[in-house]
């Protein structure tokens, strides 16, 4: 853990050859906050401390406070993190435990779920640690394991989505990836975040050459299987389409499953509107098709999602204007 | 029988919250915004300029006191701290702890000109000769400048859009402003950051292969707007046809289980009826045939939040398709389910959330938009009022001279 800190800077002794150095809001301030007396301190001393340019362990003892009270305190983590790396070169070396770093990110983490810095921060820490060769495999390991922790409490959280991307990628940890979404949309086909992932794991490692036809076939299958479960669910068209544009794959593809969840000619049967979307993209594509293309926008403008109706009336005015 | 009450803006009420935050302190739970606070200044001021009483409700002095305070934020080298919670006085002149911040040059800037500076005092040289200082190699902008040429803070869509409006502001009309012998930024390179960071599904995402998101989405439209890069021939996106479909189907109708804190939630999930989960789980639709209440979301499949309904609309706003929303919907939910009874907006609309800063004002900004009677109209781009706008565009600096 870190050290904790002082009842009161300007009683211990260890902080008391600093002086403190009170923030000057002016006059007239906008948006003056009614600071804690705690937090007014602290930030003194981070300030006087800041001016003196310092990285000694008592660095850590004061932004682990600031951070406590104020996670989005931008510069106090880049100070923190100037000064692990140089405490790590120099003979307090101890003082800077990186694995002590870490654990001290989870506990914010699992608390400040909002929070960009300490994604930023452990992006640092993680590059630190990974100078050392022979314990990268054990720590991509645990990063694996910490993100799924965050996971579990919100399975879309942006900043861990990203930093999950970032790890794979960075340390080419793409084992595994495709059977943790899996994993995941098991629990919950809706979830975007994972469709997204999915893709990034399909398509974010390939070279020049591309994905081969087997993986397509089985892309396809999986989206046929989360459609039949939950056929309005926007997630799995969404990636559907995308799959089929990256491999140059055309829309009519698919005009089959389409027309499962869509019978254009018995509209009492419909039971998902963005398979309707897709069938109006495939059917503008056929000039004797048009009307069909048209009929399915109206269906939806009128019927099956009628939020859109400008949308859909929007769309059925440029197939119009182009016949 | 009493007729249900016509849903309205209780504008009293959001210029009284508004005012509250301006002319005093704001609660300690701000506290974690507090290296932010040009960026709150900015909603304060731009809120009040939408409620069209900044130069009513307040004297001439004290907006005259907000722009010292504002000058006082600038940096001896240009551009503008976050907030005087970094200013390290004497002792820290020049330091890297004390940096310019590219949100909160971009706010201070919004901010002079709502509150009707000419903006003489901004150094316009040195602010634009930071940006190809803070523009990474694949195109991106950081969020601020830490001493030895450190570019820090994350690189997505955010502090893009921020670089680009700093530079439309101080370049001028065609560049007329402060340009002669300034390093432009990489133009192109922004234009292939955007592009990279669009996703499968069409919307803008942080990086590539990132997952779209309607907030980085209005960042990237803005920034293209700004950069004249827009345009349907333009090649700023890979299509309109294909951005118009993820923006339009984040608007999503509203049901009862919205409204449900998280707990809430998971209780009528594991030990309702069956009747009550249905009814949880039902639109409400009106005499037309559509639903009543319909806010957006910022992602596919996420709950509707009230500040999706400015970064989905000032998006569409941009494009010119505004139109091709419902704005009964989203109107009705803007008043109906997140406007507080003490003025603000909330983030949900879940009974009993508080109103925010930054919701309240994206609230306000959304009706606005959508041209809500009682609001002055807001500019989608640069997220100021017209009339503030039009102001910026007519300073003679701005017109036509070279001023050094």
């Amino acid at each position: 853990m870190n050290q904790p800190p002082p009842d009161s800077y300007a009683l211990d002794p260890s902080w008391t050859d600093l002086v403190p150095l009170p923030q000057d809001d002016g006059e007239h301030p906008l948006a003056q906050i009614a600071y804690t007396e705690e937090y007014s301190e602290a930030m003194s001393y981070l300030r006087a401390i800041m001016a003196k340019n310092e990285y000694t362990p008592r660095v850590l003892q004061v932004t682990a406070h600031i951070i406590e009270m104020n996670p989005a305190h931008y510069t106090v983590w880049l100070y923190r993190a100037k000064t692990l790396l140089s405490l790590l070169q120099s003979d307090d070396g101890a003082a800077a435990d990186l694995g002590r770093e870490l654990r001290f990110l989870n506990d914010l983490a699992l608390r400040h779920q909002k929070n960009y810095q300490i994604w930023n921060h452990r992006q640092t820490v993680v590059e630190a640690m990974a100078a050392a060769p022979e314990l990268v495999g054990q720590m991509v390991r645990e990063e694996k394991q910490f993100t799924n922790a965050m996971f579990r409490r919100d399975g879309k959280n942006y900043h861990v989505w990203s930093y999950r991307q970032w790890l794979v990628r960075r340390f080419a940890a793409w084992a595994g990836e495709v059977e943790f979404v899996d994993g995941l949309l098991a629990a919950d086909v809706r979830n975007n975040s994972a469709w997204n992932h999915r893709y990034f794991v399909i398509f974010g490692q390939q070279g020049e050459e591309g994905v081969g036809d087997e993986v397509v076939e089985r892309e396809v299958r999986v989206v046929e299987d989360a459609v039949f479960i939950a056929p309005q669910n926007a997630s799995a068209w969404n990636y559907l389409r995308g799959l089929l544009g990256k491999v140059g794959r055309p829309l009519s593809s698919v005009e089959g499953l389409c027309l499962t969840y869509a019978p254009l000619d018995n509209p009492d049967a419909i039971t998902s509107s963005h398979a309707l979307d897709l069938l109006a993209d495939i059917y503008a594509g056929r000039k004797e098709e048009r009307a069909k293309a048209i009929k399915a926008l109206e269906l939806l403008a009128a019927r099956y999602d009628p939020i859109r109706a400008n949308y859909w009336n929007y769309r059925a005015g440029i197939i119009k204007a182009a016949a | 029988m009493s007729t249900p009450t016509p849903p309205a803006l209780h504008k009293p009420k959001h210029t009284k919250y508004w005012l509250r935050c301006l002319k005093t302190c704001l609660p300690t739970d701000y506290t974690s915004t507090d290296l932010n606070r040009l960026t709150l200044a900015f909603f304060c001021v731009a809120a009040l300029d939408l409620l069209g009483c900044l130069h009513t409700e307040t004297t001439e002095e004290e907006r005259n006191g907000w722009i010292d305070w504002l000058y006082k934020n600038q940096l001896p080298t240009g551009g503008f701290r976050g907030s005087p919670a970094t200013d390290l006085g004497d002792r820290g002149s020049g330091s890297a702890w004390d940096p310019p911040n590219i949100p909160a040059s971009s706010f201070a800037l919004a901010t002079l000109v709502s509150l009707g500076d000419d903006m003489g005092r901004v150094k316009k040289r040195e602010l634009l000769e930071l940006l190809p200082k803070m523009q990474r190699a694949d195109g991106s902008f950081g969020e601020w400048f830490g001493g030895d040429g450190q570019i820090v803070g994350g690189n997505d869509m955010r502090f893009v859009y921020c670089a680009i409006a700093i530079r439309w502001i101080l370049r001028g009309r065609e560049g007329k402003g402060v340009v002669e012998g300034v390093q432009d930024i990489d133009v192109e390179g922004v234009v292939k950051f955007i592009r990279s960071a669009e996703s499968y599904e069409h919307g803008i995402s942080d990086k590539p292969f990132g997952e779209a998101h309607a907030g980085l989405t209005y960042c990237a439209i803005g920034a293209l707007s700004l950069l004249g890069r827009l345009h349907p021939t333009s090649d700023g996106l890979s299509s309109h046809a294909n951005i118009l479909r993820w923006l339009t189907s984040r608007q999503v109708p509203s049901l009862p289980q919205d409204e449900l804190t998280d707990e809430q939630f998971e209780k009528q999930a594991t030990q309702g009826t069956e009747q009550e989960i249905t009814a949880g789980s039902t639109i409400t639709y009106g005499a037309d045939g559509k639903p009543l209440w319909a806010g957006f979301n910022g992602r596919c499949n996420k709950k509707t939040d009230t500040c999706y309904s400015f970064w989905v609309c000032g998006s569409l706003d941009m494009m010119k398709k505004l139109h091709l929303i419902d704005f009964n919907g989203n109107r009705r939910f803007l008043l109906e389910k997140t406007q507080h009874f003490m003025g603000g907006f909330a983030k949900l609309p879940v009974p009993g959330t508080p109103p925010d800063i930054l919701h309240s004002f994206m609230g306000l900004a959304s009706l606005a938009l959508m041209r809500e009677e009682g609001l002055n109209r807001l500019d989608p781009t640069l997220c100021i009022s017209m009339q503030a706008k039009e102001r910026l565009v007519n300073m003679d600096w701005w017109k036509d001279a070279a001023v050094v």
